[in-house]
């Protein structure tokens, strides 16, 4: 038995002997990252990270505790019934789904240990010399267990990957790129995406069109663009009445072709999208099993998602998205809140083309790279208002010019409804508060 | 423990070159979070956070490894093996003046002397208060944060310094149905550790409630140039996010650009505006009297008189790159985090004019309050204040909502056209986030602004 299992049987005695019910939730993650500037890897660091949290129920009110010092077993458990106390009921925190059986999150792929996460580094930073492009970046390799234990069982996943964040500067323009894979090799979405912003980058600046034109959205702006609803979906906001769109589930919101969809990604799909690593363990950090979800179906939201509080919250089912953390970095530190990791957005396949045949429809117009600020309403309001950090102008199916920079409002309601047009048919991972494979949007003049 | 059990043999036995620089770090933290959403009290949660980091820089390379274990000896030889056989270039530290003063003394009630029942319970009144308010109210959300954490620091230098770290955050959100879109009224309050902010604060929380629930029925302001009189929370939190992150000096490494757009003697604003970064004082969220390098922490002057004076906030790695002196700015989140440049408490000094003198002077414009969220890539800004009144020849009317300030970072100094006389010294639960170091403690100083034609965007 592993020192981290033992220690968890003694925490589990320990626990059952002062309360009515416990559950933990351990990781134990090895991360080495390589951060490479101006193309040269210039700086290596590691973590170690062991740490546990128990959540107990006592006299029918919940306490939680966590720790990274798990010699101090008498103290962790005393922690949480102390809290339990005080704590809020038990009703909010029910049992359910406990005993969800593990599936492995995709068998992790063989490498050579550490000195993989430098290779990768040096093949990141050698994109600057086939770019042109002047590249910086961090290759993190993490390897991961978490193990979830209550009164009726005990289960681990494992998992390793290598995530990928680059920024490519040029003398105009600045393109990050983040994505995973499960083995050191490039995606070939990010080798695809720098030559093409090199193409741009000796661009003459340029004013946006005065009229009305169209507007296509790189996967990083459509992230943006629909995290004011991927927020307001999120049981989180919908328990905090800070939701938009709780109570209207059912009601036409979107383009009849959009449709937005959680699901883990296909064990034998390639890496070459970055999305290799956006997989999903068998249960979240509650216990419940991993489903795909249908968020929007023909334009319409249909579900939120939730962990198992935010479900008892609101009366209805969990549906697996309770995470510390998120599926693919969980940090007991933080509480088990709903998460998406996998959202896909799509339209009919009469909607869909490649990026290519998108630009090439537009006359004239612009491509929004990202957008500053744009998250600050989540949740509040379905228009996402910031300033255009990196965006080119369209004429004639060509990128003809770098925007200046400028504010920009956009309303998720005309972006993806009235106005809607095509998405393209590749998608690229992208991250932030939420994680989710995104085409290209192009939506008609606003 | 670290710096009484001899020490100078962890370093020995790490398998260091002679002229390779290492530290380590242990820290031991505590944290409480209660958090009230739905319709009650959400979780309760402590945290016992403990661990060390070890830095190694040296001529073979540079390398940083933590763990959660607290014995430092195999983290250091982590790090030395991993510069080593990761090859990444070396580093070189500036020479600096170490801290060695007594642990400063702390200030206020010290949160953790309040009993976990009488927090909940103050706390949970706030939560109930705001649910029961008015009809229209949607929801509230109330999430409280305190933590204490102990850190001991040890170089290869011989520098061993031990000191305390505290911080305090309430957050309470009110949310109101405004049809389309949600309307938010909000209380921030922080501290370093001292409980009684937290205290009171029941006519603020009415005051939230009732700006979620008249900016339903407010109308959405019209875009365009607007004149823009901010207040102390606002203006503080503006400089942060402004001149604050653009002197943090690793911006400046390879960015000539940047560097002749804070050349010192260059001009950027009023000559009644100063903004300085300072250690804090004892009981703020900004107070950091020694660094996460054991620097002592000096005072910055980065803008007299409109003038740029010390453009750069160092860490000694940056203030060798620069041949300059370390400034006290290397701060690290945590023991899982290598310290960088970072803003301790930046000041804008108090100038002259009145609230009344302020507003009078506006003939369309917005009085604006408080942060709801705010950005900054450090060419642009866009920040959306908590609360908007509309100024219409010198007198203040009602709520508009929807409002987005932007601007270019630089371009906003000469905006500025009145300063006020009272400097706003308060703690808010804002944070700064920084090459995913998120939620570090800072405070912001600041007077009342008001600055001319920035460009307002409704959303």
């Amino acid at each position: 038995m592993s020192p981290l299992a033992d220690r968890l049987e003694q925490v589990g005695a320990e626990a059952a002997a002062r309360a009515d019910h416990w559950e933990i939730l351990a990781v134990e993650r090895d991360d080495t990252v390589v951060e490479v500037g101006s193309g040269v890897p210039d700086l290596v660091r590691s973590a170690h990270e062991t740490a546990l949290c128990l959540r107990v129920h006592r006299h029918g009110r919940v306490g939680t505790a966590t720790t990274t010092r798990l010699d101090d077993v008498r103290g962790l458990v005393g922690e949480a019934v102390r809290n339990a106390a005080h704590g809020p009921p038990a009703s909010h925190d029910p049992v359910v789904g406990r005993t969800a059986a593990p599936k492995a999150a995709g068998m992790p792929a063989a490498d050579q240990g550490t000195r993989s996460v430098r290779l990768l580094a040096e093949r990141l930073g050698a994109l600057q010399r086939s770019s042109g492009l002047t590249v910086h970046g961090t290759v993190t390799r993490t390897e991961q267990a978490v193990h979830r234990a209550a009164p009726d069982g005990r289960t681990t996943t494992s998992d390793r990957f290598f995530h990928i964040a680059a920024l490519a500067e040029g003398s105009a323009v600045q393109l990050p790129w983040t994505g995973w894979t499960r083995t050191p090799e490039l995606p070939a979405a990010l080798s695809a995406w720098l030559e093409a912003a090199a193409g741009w980058d000796g661009l003459p600046a340029a004013g946006a069109p005065s009229g009305d034109h169209d507007v296509l959205l790189a996967p990083s702006a459509v992230h943006t663009l629909l995290t004011p609803l991927v927020t307001a979906l999120n049981g989180t906001a919908v328990t905090a009445g800070r939701s938009f769109v709780a109570g209207r589930l059912g009601e036409p919101f979107l383009h009849p072709s959009i449709g937005l969809r959680d699901h883990p990604s296909e064990p034998a799909a390639p890496d070459e999208e970055g999305t290799g690593g956006l997989a999903w363990p068998g249960s979240d950090d509650d216990g419940v099993p991993c489903a795909p979800l249908t968020l929007v179906e023909r334009g319409v939201p249909v579900r939120a998602y939730h962990s198992v509080r935010t479900a008892a919250a609101c009366g209805t089912a969990p549906t697996g998205h309770g995470f510390r953390g998120n599926a693919l970095r969980r940090t007991v530190l933080k509480p088990a809140t709903p998460v998406l990791n996998g959202a896909t957005l799509s339209a009919g396949p009469a909607d869909a083309g490649s990026f290519d045949d998108l630009l090439a429809g537009v006359r004239e117009g612009v491509l929004v790279e990202s957008l500053m600020g744009g998250h600050q309403r989540a949740g509040l309001s379905p228009v996402v208002e910031g300033r255009l950090r990196l965006g080119f102008l369209i004429r004639d199916g060509r990128v003809a010019g770098i925007l200046r920079q400028r504010p920009i409002a956009l309303d998720l309601r005309e972006v993806l409804g009235r106005r809607f047009r095509a998405v393209s048919d590749r998608r690229w991972a992208v991250s932030r508060i939420w994680s989710g494979r995104l085409p290209f949007v192009l939506a008609d003049g606003t | 423990m670290l710096l009484t059990g001899g020490s100078p043999a962890l370093f020995r036995d790490a398998g260091l070159r002679v002229d390779d620089y290492a530290e380590v770090r242990v820290e031991r933290a505590r944290t409480v979070d209660l958090v009230w959403r739905g319709d009650g009290l959400e979780s309760s949660v402590t945290s016992r956070d403990e661990g060390c980091c070890a830095r190694v820089i040296g001529r073979s390379g540079s390398a940083f490894a933590s763990s959660t274990a607290v014995d430092a000896g195999p983290v250091l030889r982590r790090a030395a093996r991993d510069a080593v056989e990761l090859g990444c270039a070396a580093g070189r530290l500036a020479a600096h003046r170490p801290y060695r003063d007594d642990r400063p003394g702390e200030a206020g009630e010290l949160a953790e002397t309040v009993g976990l029942a009488e927090k909940v319970e103050l706390l949970g009144a706030y939560h109930a208060t705001a649910l029961a308010a008015h009809p229209g109210v949607t929801g509230a959300l109330v999430y409280y944060r305190e933590s204490v954490a102990d850190v001991e620091l040890l170089t290869s230098e011989g520098t061993g310094v031990s000191y305390r770290r505290r911080d305090l955050t309430l957050q309470i959100t009110v949310y109101a149905d405004g049809g389309a879109a949600r309307t938010a009224g909000s209380v921030s309050a922080g501290s370093g550790g001292d409980f009684s902010v937290v205290r009171g604060l029941a006519p603020d929380v009415e005051a939230a409630v009732a700006t979620a629930v008249d900016l339903r029925a407010a109308p959405v302001v019209a875009p365009g140039e607007y004149d823009v009189v901010c207040d102390g929370p606002l203006a503080g939190i503006w400089a942060h996010e402004t001149i604050g992150h653009l002197a943090e000096a690793d911006h400046h490494l390879g960015d000539a650009p940047l560097q002749r757009s804070l050349a010192p003697g260059r001009r950027l604003g009023p000559s009644m505006l100063t903004i300085t970064d300072h250690p804090g004082r004892p009981g703020a969220r900004g107070f950091v009297p020694v660094d996460d390098e054991g620097t002592a922490g000096s005072a910055v002057e980065l803008l007299r008189d409109g003038v740029v004076t010390r453009p750069r906030l160092h860490d000694r790695s940056t203030a060798a790159a620069f041949r300059e002196e370390p400034t006290g700015n290397a701060r690290a989140l945590n023991f899982r985090h290598p310290p960088l440049p970072r803003l301790r408490t930046i000041a804008i000094a108090p100038g002259a004019a009145s609230e009344e003198e302020m507003i009078g002077g506006v003939a369309r414009g917005l009085l604006a309050r408080g942060v709801l969220g705010g950005q900054t890539d450090r060419a642009g800004f866009t920040f959306l204040p908590a609360e908007c009144r509309e100024i219409r020849d010198g007198e203040v009317r009602g709520r508009v909502r929807g409002v987005v300030l932007s601007g270019d970072v630089l371009g906003a100094f000469a905006a500025i056209d009145a300063i006020g006389r009272e400097q706003w010294r308060g703690d808010t639960s804002a944070s700064c986030g920084k090459q995913g170091q998120n939620a570090l403690p800072v405070s912001s100083w600041a007077p009342m602004l008001r600055l001319r034609g920035i460009r307002v965007t409704s959303g």
